[in-house]
């Protein structure tokens, strides 16, 4: 006991000291600091942090609730306009909502009441089925949280091999698991491709970044779907993975985005805890084609953009103007 | 976390081999088997600014030869547990898993040796591989690190041995005690040299990709700085077979800097031990 006593306090002498407090202005400062030291976007979204901080500092105060604290610190990270930076306290969650920047493309009750009313296959992610009269395979992943199996897309691509086409639907996919992009992309290369760089924060200087690491898919040895179009659909609601998934697509010549832009997304976010027990996260690198261009962060877009039209639900303009391309090949 | 792996795989063979060097020396050997409580507490400034505490249990395998002028020890030791942080009722967890290897070897300093009492010093090589997960800290959830330290310790063993058999009796309770060799240690040892392999700047990293080949670990960085304090309190009971048993109270401290920001562990553990002399 004695012992024990004697070295629990070495814990104090030889660590820096503790560091939890609900000061808001410790807490603000905090997060501002570490924002400041490894966000990966202020130039392209031309964001003078600096500012920011003197504006939203001013509206901290000793006593101030911690609804208010939040609200104001969420602020703050809502104008990097970025749905990978978020706060997280245990009564709520700051979200920039990137998608409600653009209309809304997406309601998949038409697909199933206009182009797959002859039943749809729900093959483990995906759902999916043939077009009719066009001799087209519809595929829709709705978030890449969900395993693109290999067995699965096995099924499909075997099922459709024999159509002049197929439309991949990410519209409102929110993004996931990184792993499923190359896993899917490689069905449909014949060759090992480099699709994009990527390059993350390594010092405090707001650029200063480490090297650019490529970023490569190469082909499968299953079932590949290979000589034909493949379209995928995009729009606000393609964030994250899917944004990262649009930007290799423009590397593969037989794919088409078509849609709306993505919401972005194109930095692999990171996280961390505050001083008062919140936790957050923001984007710590950036993504660039393969000219070193960095863009996908605001979205990545279309070849053919085309927007959902709200007045006549009895079809999707945006699947109809796939179908057209297709058919157009 | 194949790098990982193979380190954890290297160092095991590593110190399989030294065993048989180890062995070529006067004294007992044991086979030792243990199993212990504590609570631990960490720290990764890196992600977090508080401290995670909880209990922790350990199990430890080893191979020990004692004499009255050297002394070694190669062991390895598989810890776990929970570690919560529940600052302003923000509750997070972490759990935690430890794997230790370490090799010392002692010569008696005769200065300081007489009668019961024996006094050893020498070096201590230690690794410890820690795995983390925090789900609350997304895609920064996982927590790897590495920390190699080579330590001067010092062993003092005072041997308290029960000469005369005698009765105890409490309440209804009674016991004869034989006669037997006891042994109190006290060992502590400090980081000479520590090296630590810790993430990079921004913790996470986005590495060369090759289909789903990922490059893990690729912006991971060796440092050489930090501290560490070990110390441990023994009671050996040797019993009348040769064998022993051995309680045990165990101290462990490091700071590992990395090149950016640190992380801090504690471990209090009281540790069981059964000694099988096989030599």
């Amino acid at each position: 006991m004695v012992l024990a006593s004697v070295f629990t306090s070495c814990k104090d002498l030889l660590f820096e000291k503790e560091l939890a407090s609900t000061d808001p202005f410790v807490n603000f400062d905090y997060l501002w600091k570490e924002v400041d030291s490894k966000y990966a976007y202020f130039e392209l979204k031309n964001v003078d942090w600096d500012n920011l901080r003197e504006i939203y500092r001013k509206k901290i105060y000793s006593r101030m609730s911690e609804d208010s604290l939040f609200n104001v610190m969420g602020s703050m990270l809502n104008e990097l306009r970025d749905d990978h930076t978020n706060l997280v306290a245990p009564f709520n969650v700051s979200r920039y909502n990137a998608y409600l920047k653009g209309r809304d493309n997406f309601e998949y009750r038409i697909i199933k009441e206009v182009y797959l009313k002859a039943g749809e296959y729900t093959t483990e992610s995906f759902r999916h089925g043939p077009l009719p009269g066009a001799n087209i395979g519809y595929i829709r992943y709705s978030s890449f949280m969900n395993n693109a199996g290999e067995g699965a897309l096995d099924f499909i691509l075997d099922k459709y091999k024999n159509t002049k086409g197929l439309i991949l639907d990410l519209r409102e996919n929110g993004g996931g698991n990184f792993s499923n992009i190359p896993r899917i992309l490689s069905r449909f290369i014949t060759a090992k491709t480099l699709v994009m760089y990527n390059r993350t924060r390594n010092g405090k200087g707001r650029n200063d970044f480490g090297p650019f690491e490529p970023f490569y898919i190469s082909p499968s040895s299953r079932i590949k779907y290979i000589g034909k179009p493949l379209v995928v659909l995009i729009d606000r609601g393609s964030y994250s993975a899917t944004t990262f998934f649009a930007l290799a697509s423009k590397a593969i010549p037989n794919i088409t985005l078509i849609g709306d832009k993505t919401g972005g997304g194109g930095g692999l976010p990171n996280g961390g805890q505050l001083p008062n027990g919140w936790t957050y996260r923001f984007s710590i690198s950036q993504s660039y084609d393969l000219n070193k261009i960095n863009y996908s962060e605001d979205g990545v877009n279309p070849e053919i953009f085309c927007e959902l039209n709200w007045w006549d639900l009895r079809k999707d303009d945006i699947l109809e103007r796939a179908i057209l391309f297709i058919n157009s090949r | 976390m194949r790098k990982v792996i193979s380190f954890i795989f290297l160092q095991v063979v590593l110190s399989l081999s030294l065993s048989s060097f180890l062995f070529g020396q006067q004294g007992s050997s044991f086979i030792e088997f243990s199993s212990g409580v504590g609570t631990t507490t960490f720290r990764d400034l890196a992600t977090s600014p508080l401290f995670y505490n909880g209990a922790s249990y350990t199990f430890t395998g080893g191979l020990m030869r004692v004499g009255s002028k050297t002394e070694s020890h190669l062991g390895c030791s598989y810890s776990f547990g929970l570690n919560t942080n529940n600052f302003n009722n923000t509750y997070k967890s972490a759990t935690f898993y430890s794997l230790d290897i370490n090799y010392y070897r002692l010569y008696r300093v005769n200065r300081f040796t007489s009668g019961r009492w024996n006094t050893k010093v020498g070096a201590n090589i230690l690794n410890t591989t820690n795995i983390r997960e925090n789900e609350a800290f997304m895609n920064n959830s996982l927590g790897v690190e590495n920390i190699l330290n080579i330590m001067a310790i010092s062993k003092v063993t005072l041997s308290v041995p029960r000469v005369k058999g005698r009765v105890v009796k409490i309440l209804f309770f009674r016991k004869n005690l034989k006669p037997a060799q006891r042994e109190l240690s006290f060992s502590l040892a400090l980081g000479a040299l520590n090296l630590n392999y810790r993430p990079g700047y921004a913790y996470n990293y986005l590495p060369q990709i090759t289909g789903s080949e990922i490059k893990n670990f690729s912006d991971y960085q060796l440092s050489v700085n930090g501290f560490r304090i070990q110390s441990k309190a023994d009671y050996t009971h040797h019993l009348f077979n040769g064998n022993a048993l051995k309680l045990s109270y165990l101290f462990d401290i490091y700071n590992a800097p990395g090149k950016y920001e640190p992380f801090h562990f504690v471990r209090h553990s009281l540790q069981l031990s059964f000694l099988f002399n096989y030599r």
